[in-house]
């Protein structure tokens, strides 16, 4: 599914990703890469393979797309150096040709030294391509600019007949603003309340749904 | 035994109280080295009971001096009780000169003390089961315990059943070996009230294989006699739904106050307790300052102000909950008002006792029914108590949950052997069917992280140290100290005045649906909320009356399973005519209105009502087997019926019956109802139904917190452990998808499977619904049973179409 933000198109993909075509880039928001490794480390029992699900996913649309780049609106690492970096540097080290930009969030308490080890270009706060802006949590808008943002893990709740209601992972545009699904598969989703004239694409079983 | 019996008839006549033969034969059995379960209600001086053949069995064989070190733990269940208790427990001591000190050691003890009791243990120490579980975490705690001779829990029938009772189990083998690698002999008492099951509450409390030995129950012989009246107001709603309290009622009830000395009087829940507190004072402005409120939300200093009022006489009246079910007697207190159906036998009568404490006196209760269909309960529970019949307590069993957080518990301690406490563990009711497989996951999981291999991992728990498991990640340990219980609650926020002053704690969600400015009602004051700031509600007191009432969780009690099957007696004589009095004629416009939209199902009918609206077809079944057993059999007859064609399902219940909404149209045959019912295949369906809808991600939610997959906040918390926060709910799909043989997912599944549905009464409704006649009956409008069912908001779904279909078919509704 295409969009068109700000004069610029972009490849909305049901693997919680967008596809920036005229940069070859792929946009992920909020991967909390190694959060099981995280929670493990500490003595919660999560199970493994969620990190190796989530590299595989992100294996097949580089591929798929012939990808350039990877540019990750925040919240790539979810906290400190664990064991799960053996798992990302073994995948970065297949995937050197492929250039990674990463725009801090919240999350992201990695030391410099780290990233400039695992070749992560790093921008503090946003970086500005064109007429769109890359940040992590929505800033203010700046006229002529278009923001694309992750930090929400947005989703979108439907109701129906018979008291049903589901949530479903989505794309939110207002006129400004895009925000991207949560990537990881260690995340959990929050609920957005879109207005008319918003643009919402939900994820279905593998499969985009526009909304409204 | 002589000494015994001078001694404590020596307190007896000290006190000029007359001392009962089941006293007297308790002495007996304490003083003969048996272990066992006292049963007497309350008022009856079963503290004193119990803890005088404990003090004689001191003076008789070591004198009067005090030992140095502890020697009697006594349990009990609520903090509240506590202090009471020990005052109780200390005066006898000294009136009969024992130089023994009885302590508290709970958590509202400052750690300085926690500290002091440490180096220098009283003999006597008054704690709940989670503080116990605290001590387990020092490294020194078995020379805590080598002196221990007898461990008390009191109020065990409140404790049984629950996961606090199993964790009172796990303390008891615990403390148990300790005393048994000393080669000491150690008692085991429970001071229980009455419950159907008292034979195996002490066999769950001594554990299977000590029970069997030197064990007895010692029962106080005297009733306190109940005498119930129903308040009857002159007319009743005939729709019954949540909305109406009885209001109409108050007069009455503020007479009845002003006649005796001093009212509790009790509602189910605290919005509740808020309204009528309100209500009352603006009706009769004379109680203005003797009228208090007592409920778990208000702030333990309100609570001790309230009590300690009690005690001394000056209150005419508290509106309470469940909050002063328990504890000691307020001897002022000689009239008891229970507003709304208490579900239950054995609570109605706890209420009741709360009242009538001098020799002799008569407990008096009044019943204020809020709908029509709340005179059919109480009929049955008078029938219940002419018949001295009364509910059991179910023990629970493999709660993982809890022995995992046990292990950890031990091994922050001062480590555990693994055969010597799965030796320890298996002696308990709770894990005497534990299988060694189980254990082993367990363990794995606690050192290992789960079962499966992990490629790369640093998984920091608990490690093996030569032959014992000890704590290695220190922050876990610090985490673990602080998160030991099994009570979990919803996320609660201090409510205080800017100017300073907490008013008590409110349920986060409750706050979160607030505006600044909104007006809402709490410990008794209008308020109007101004801002949230750090978990802490600030307000200011206001004259606006237009507020909305807290609400809180909670209080929503099922209707025990005898009351069930009373009331489908009592319906039936209603039907038939059979019965009469002053209930029955209030109750027959309902009767009427029903019979005329539907009809009265007989004990051998199953009633099912379809109402088709806008929202879809309302299907209704009556089983009359109370909520617990609704919950689960509705969905298991809405996993049945998406089965016969694509739909999805929307179920709501009550004590009576339970709706299956549909989206679609249905079309119900006797054939196709008997096929829902049908006891084939039930366990297989169970378990598939549990899988659609979200039962198993809410039980997971109280075992994620107890085995310590999700750490509570604490104070003074680092930004960085936040990194360390998830939600159950997220954990639990994560688990699902990653784990799904995970032991503690199991868990979520068995406590409905077996323990929330208790298994055998889920079978035992399936047969007698399948001996039964199908009375199918299409409605124009709801009749008066569906109404109060369709109007509940607390709902599940299940569905059976595609997800792409319910996308599209949700979008097309709104556009």
């Amino acid at each position: 599914m295409e969009i068109t933000l700000a004069d610029t198109s972009f490849i909305l993909l049901p693997e919680h990703a967008m596809y920036w075509s005229s940069e070859s880039a792929l946009l992920i928001a909020d991967a909390h890469f190694s959060k099981e490794q995280h929670f493990r480390k500490n003595g919660i029992a999560i199970p493994g393979g969620i990190l190796d699900s989530d590299l595989k996913r992100l294996d097949h649309i580089v591929s798929k797309y012939a990808a350039q780049e990877i540019i990750f609106l925040g919240d790539m690492f979810h906290s400190d150096v664990n064991e799960g970096m053996h798992a990302f540097m073994a995948w970065r080290k297949k995937n050197s040709n492929i250039r990674c930009t990463l725009i801090i969030g919240n999350h992201d308490v990695l030391d410099m030294d780290w990233y400039v080890f695992a070749d992560i270009q790093i921008a503090e706060e946003s970086q500005r391509r064109g007429n769109i802006l890359l940040r992590h949590d929505a800033g203010e808008h700046a006229d002529g600019t278009y923001q694309l943002c992750g930090h929400v893990h947005p989703c979108i709740r439907l109701s129906g007949k018979a008291k049903q209601s589901l949530r479903l992972p989505c794309f939110y545009f207002t006129q400004h603003l895009g925000l991207l699904p949560a990537f990881g598969g260690f995340t959990g989703m929050h609920a957005i309340k879109p207005v008319s004239g918003d643009v919402v694409v939900g994820i279905a079983e593998g499969d985009l749904v526009r909304i409204q | 035994m002589d000494t015994y019996q001078r001694i404590i008839g020596s307190w007896y006549t000290l006190k000029a109280w007359e001392q009962y033969d089941f006293q007297r034969a308790h002495a007996e059995a304490y003083a003969e080295g048996y272990n066992g379960l006292l049963n007497a209600p309350t008022g009856s001086g079963k503290t004193y009971a119990m803890w005088l053949p404990v003090i004689c069995n001191q003076l008789a064989l070591h004198g009067n001096t005090s030992a140095g070190s502890l020697r009697v733990i006594w349990i009990t269940p609520l903090r509240a009780l506590a202090k009471d208790i020990a005052r109780a427990l200390q005066e006898a001591c000294d009136l009969l000169g024992l130089e023994w000190k009885v302590a508290l050691r709970t958590g509202d003890v400052p750690a300085s003390v926690k500290q002091r009791q440490k180096k220098q243990m009283p003999e006597c120490l008054v704690i709940t089961p989670e503080s116990l579980h605290v001590l387990f975490c020092d490294t020194a705690h078995a020379a805590l315990f080598a002196d221990v001779e007898c461990i008390v829990v009191d109020e065990w029938h409140e404790l049984l059943g629950s996961k606090r009772g199993v964790q009172t189990e796990l303390a008891i083998a615990h403390i148990r070996s300790i005393a048994e690698k000393e080669k000491k002999n150690i008692r085991i008492w429970g001071i229980s009230a009455t419950i159907g099951n008292l034979v195996e509450a002490m066999e769950v409390l001594l554990g299977p294989q000590h029970a069997a030995k030197k064990s007895t129950i010692i029962r106080a012989e005297h009733k306190k006699k109940i005498e119930v009246h129903t308040v009857l107001p002159p007319s009743i709603e005939v729709l019954p739904w949540s909305g109406h309290i009885g209001l109409r009622l108050l007069p009455e009830i503020v007479r009845i106050v002003h006649q005796a000395q001093t009212t509790l009087i009790f509602t189910n829940t605290r919005a509740m307790a808020e309204i009528w507190y309100h209500q009352i004072l603006q009706y009769d402005e004379s109680l203005a300052g003797v009228l208090a409120m007592h409920h778990g939300s208000l702030s333990g200093e309100v609570r001790d102000w309230v009590e300690e009022n009690l005690h001394a006489g000056t209150l005419k009246a508290v509106i309470c909950t469940s909050s002063l079910d328990l504890g000691v007697d307020f001897r002022p207190v000689d009239a008891v008002i229970q507003i709304g159906s208490p579900k239950g036998v054995a609570r109605f009568t706890q209420r009741a006792g709360r009242s009538g404490h001098s020799p002799g006196a008569v407990s008096r209760i009044w019943f204020i029914p809020t709908h029509a269909l709340e005179l059919v309960e109480i009929a049955a529970i008078k029938e219940a108590l002419a018949l001295d019949k009364i509910e059991k307590r179910e023990p629970l069993v493999l709660c993982f949950d809890v022995l995992m957080q046990y292990l950890v518990t031990l091994s922050v301690g001062s480590g555990f052997h693994a055969a010597e406490t799965f030796a320890e563990v298996t002696g308990t009711h709770a894990f005497h069917a534990l299988q060694k497989e189980e254990w082993d996951t367990l363990l794995l999981l606690i050192t290992k992280g789960g079962t499966a291999f992990q490629a790369y991992d640093d998984f920091s728990r608990v490690g093996k140290v030569g032959e014992r498991y000890h704590i290695v990640n220190k922050l876990a340990a610090r985490k673990h100290r602080l998160s030991i219980g099994t009570i979990v609650s919803d996320p609660v926020v201090r409510v205080a005045y800017l100017k300073g002053g907490t008013l008590g704690t409110i349920e986060e969600y409750f706050i979160a649906s607030l505006k600044q400015g909104d007006v809402f009602w709490f410990a008794g004051n209008c308020l109007e909320f101004l801002m949230l700031k750090e978990m802490t509600a600030y307000v200011r007191k206001t004259n606006e009356q237009k507020a909305i009432t807290a609400s809180y969780m909670g209080g929503r009690m099922p209707l025990s399973s005898y009351m069930a099957e009373r009331m489908r007696m009592q319906l039936e004589r209603a039907a038939t005519h059979t019965t009469e009095g002053p209930e029955y004629t209030l109750l027959v416009p309902l009767l009427d209105l029903q019979r005329e939209r539907s009809v009265i199902p007989r004990t051998d009918e199953l009633l099912v009502e379809l109402c088709t609206d806008e929202e879809g077809t309302h299907i209704f079944f009556y089983p009359f087997e109370g909520r617990v057993v609704h919950e689960v059999m509705a969905s298991l007859t809405a996993y049945r019926l998406s089965r016969t064609q694509p739909m999805s399902i929307s179920v709501a219940m009550n004590d009576y019956g339970f709706e299956l909404l549909c989206n679609q149209e249905v079309n119900l045959t006797v054939e196709i109802v008997r096929a829902l019912f049908d006891l084939r295949n039930m366990e297989n369906d169970l378990f598939n139904s549990l899988n659609a809808t979200e039962m198993a991600m809410r039980k997971f939610r109280d075992i994620s917190i107890i085995s310590g997959m999700i750490f509570p906040g604490y104070p003074g918390e680092l930004k960085r452990s936040r990194h360390l926060q998830s939600s159950s709910a997220l954990l639990f799909k994560v688990l699902r998808e990653y784990d799904p043989s995970n032991v503690l997912l199991r868990q979520s599944y068995d406590e409905i499977l077996y323990g929330q549905m208790e298994n055998a009464r889920m079978r035992g409704a399936l047969l007698r619904i399948g001996n039964s006649k199908v009375i199918i009956r299409y409605t124009e409008k709801f009749s008066p049973f569906a109404f109060p069912i369709v109007v509940d908001s607390l709902r599940d779904r299940l569905t059976s179409e595609r997800l792409s279909d319910r996308i599209k078919n949700m979008l097309a509704e709104h556009h």
